[in-house]
Order: structure tokens, then sequence, then C-alpha cells
């Protein structure tokens, strides 16, 4: 009651105000309480007690999205100015991050430095395996042309030798013994060929014996055939002969 | 593979396993006048099966047949040949398992003979005394100090061609 006392006296004290409001609204009696009737729209009564909104609805979605209405580009504005007060703005700051940035470059220096050194190390080694074949060529190289040289040489000597003494000379011994030995190698595989050959021929000999002999046996067996049926023939034809004359003398 | 075992090394080896069966190889060796010793140069056994160790024990010595074997195998320079069992006696052998001394034709030396025909299977050697046990195919040849010899197949194993140097 006291609500509706004071509802009542501020909207007298705005109507004594003399300002314009809008059409007075009324206050009538509801069966759950008061309602407030608008005369331009007297079929929509409010509740009186009822504190109308007057918030929108991107607001309303602003008041949920940020709660504590913060005005975040103030904000960040401030966030920003302090963060440039603390770097920046500050001379250890600016201390600090120029002998960061020498570190970097000095470590970035030695980096650089040790991957050149890396690659001199490579292509040295590369060059000194080369250089260590190359060497190792020219010792086999030089180690053949010796001894070329020296079995040369020992051949003139040789040459020297036998016509100073007039004997001839020959191959060396270990040259002969070798020859030998291939020869003999040699001798005992043509051997073991021949061995074989014989061992093949022998076997091929036995075989076309074998076959003559069952050749000469189905001869003879061919030809007794041969005269058994040729018998049988006669005597079919002297048979034959013996009853046509038989026939003849029955005729005449 | 089919084998005829002509004859085999001086040195037999017994072991008996855990489970009480006998295993008997047998290898090359020369005497020195107390014992017989390996002396190998080259090391390999021919390991007697179940049968070749009846065989053994019947005749105390094997006869000369035709056994089917395994194949020659080296395994950390230890050749090894097995008999199996006999063959029928009228297979043909693929190999010769032989064993001759230096009084054969005399020393044979490493390339006394072609390796592709003959495989070595042990090897011992003392002073200018030798024994070597080798698998040769038919036909195959040996050549020594003395002269070469050739493998020749017959109807009951095989026979030695021998030619000595001297002879010529």
């Amino acid at each position: 009651m006291t609500c509706r006392a004071l509802v009542g006296a501020l909207l007298i004290c705005a109507s004594s105000n003399g300002q314009q409001t809008p059409p007075q609204a009324h206050y009538v009696q509801s069966g759950t309480g008061d309602v407030t009737v608008n005369p331009n729209q007297p079929d929509r009564p409010v509740p009186a007690n009822h504190a109308q909104s007057h918030e929108t609805m991107v607001e309303f979605y602003m008041k949920a999205l940020n709660p504590h209405q913060i005005n975040w580009g103030t904000e960040i504005d401030r966030r920003m100015a302090v963060l440039a007060a603390q770097s920046i703005g500050n001379p250890y700051f600016r201390l600090s991050a120029f002998q960061t940035t020498v570190i970097l470059f000095l470590l970035l220096v030695c980096w650089l430095w040790w991957d050149k050194m890396w690659q001199t190390k490579w292509v040295a080694a590369e060059s000194l395996t080369d250089a260590i074949n190359a060497k190792r060529l020219a010792d086999h190289r030089a180690m053949e042309a010796i001894g070329q040289y020296n079995r040369h040489i020992e051949m003139c000597n040789r040459v020297i030798e036998g016509q100073e003494s007039g004997i001839s000379i020959g191959k060396a011994t270990s040259d002969w013994q070798r020859e030998v030995r291939d020869l003999q190698t040699q001798l005992a595989t043509e051997k073991a060929r021949s061995a074989k050959l014989e061992a093949a021929l022998n076997e091929r000999n036995q075989i076309q014996e074998q076959l003559e002999h069952r050749l000469t046996e189905a001869e003879k067996l061919m030809q007794e055939r041969q005269n058994s049926s040729n018998s049988e023939l006669l005597a079919r034809l002297r048979r034959a002969e013996a009853e046509l004359a038989n026939r003849k003398a029955v005729r005449k | 593979m089919v084998v005829f075992v002509h004859s085999l090394g001086s040195i037999w080896q017994t072991k008996t396993r855990a489970s009480g069966a006998p295993s008997v190889w047998n290898t090359t060796g020369i005497e020195d006048g107390k014992c017989i010793r390996p002396r190998s140069e080259v090391y390999g056994q021919v390991a007697l099966g179940r049968r070749a160790q009846l065989e053994l024990n019947k005749h105390s010595a094997i006869q000369p047949a035709v056994w089917i074997a395994s194949e020659l195998k080296e395994h950390s320079d230890i050749r090894k040949l097995q008999l199996i069992v006999r063959a029928s006696a009228g297979s043909a052998a693929d190999f010769y398992l032989l064993t001759i001394t230096e009084a054969f034709i005399g020393r044979l030396s490493g390339d006394g003979w072609d390796a592709t025909e003959t495989q070595i299977v042990s090897h011992s050697h003392w002073n200018q005394r030798q024994e070597i046990m080798l698998l040769m195919r038919p036909f195959a040849w040996l050549r020594a100090e003395l002269g070469t010899a050739t493998l020749v197949p017959t109807n009951r194993g095989f026979e030695w061609r021998i030619s000595e140097w001297s002879a010529k």
C-alpha cells in the first residue's frame, strides 16, 4: 500500500509540474492486483508495480557477453601503454635486449664459422684421400716398372753372359716349373677326357652290338616266317591244281 | 646324393650323446710312430648315420658300396659329409669318396685336381706324409708328384687309370 501511495504521489507531482506528458495511465483494480491501462492501448493492461524494461536486444546480448561492462578498446590501449613503458621505455630492457641480440649474433657467427670449417675439413679429407690413392697407384706403377726394368736388365745380363760364355740361355727355373705344371695339368685333363670318351665309345659299341644281335635275330625270324608262308602257299597251289585236274577229268 | 664309398680316413672319433646313442665320425690322420694324429690342413668329417654304424659294427669297416649321403657342407671351417643309408646296388654314383696317401702317385698339391669335379673332404699332412679324403666325380683326375690318375667308373665301382711321369 505504501508503494502505491508513493507512485500516486509521484504521478501527482509530475502532473503538477505542468510538463507535457503522454496520455495519463489509469490504475484499475484487478483480481490479481493493480494494473495500469494506457489510454492509447486500452486493451493491453500492464501490472502497476512492474518496472518497464528499456534495453534493446543488442544491449541484452552485449550485457551477456560483457557482464562487467569493460571497455576493451580503452583497456587494450592502457595495457599497450604499460607494456611500452615497461619495455621500450625502460633503459634496462633496452640494454638487455641489445646484449641478447649481440649474443645471438655471435652464436650465428660461431655456427657459420663451424659449418665452414667442417666443409673445409671434408674438402681437405677428400683431397687427402685422392692424394693417397694417387700415391698408391703411382707406387704400384713404379713397382711394376721397376720389376719390368729389373727383369729386362736380368735378361740383358743373361744375354751378355751368354754371349761372353757362349752358352745359350733359356727361361728361369721357376718359369719352367710353372710351364711343366701347366702342361701336366693339361695332360691330366686330356687323359681324363680321353678316358671319358673311351668309356662312352665302349658303351656305344656295346649298344651297337646288342642292336646288331637283335637285328640278326629279327632277320632270321623274318626269313623263317617267309619260308613257312611260301611252303603253305605252294601246298595250297598244289591242292588247287589237283582239284582242277579232278574236275577236268570228271567233265571228260 | 649317391656316393660310392671306397675308403675312409685313418681316424675314427666317437662320442656318446646325452640320449645314450653314440655318434661316429671318420677323418684323415697320419701315424707318426706313436699314434695316429689328425695333423689337419683341411679338417673334415664323414659322419656315420645309424645304418652306417650298424654296418661298421658288423664288418668292423665300411665295405665299398653305394651310399645315399648328404651334401658336403662346411660350417666353422669343418667340412661334413653324412652317410645316411645304403643305396641299391645298381645305383649310379654321383660321387666317389676315397682316401689316398702319398704312396698312390706321390704327394698332391693344392692345384692337383680340377676343383669343379673334385671336392676335398679332409687333408692331413706331416713332413713327407699325406692323407687326403676326396669326393670325386666320375672321370675326375688327380695330378701329383709321380704322375696322373683318372677315376674311371666300372660296373662294380671304379678303377684308376694311372700314368706316371717317369713312364713317359
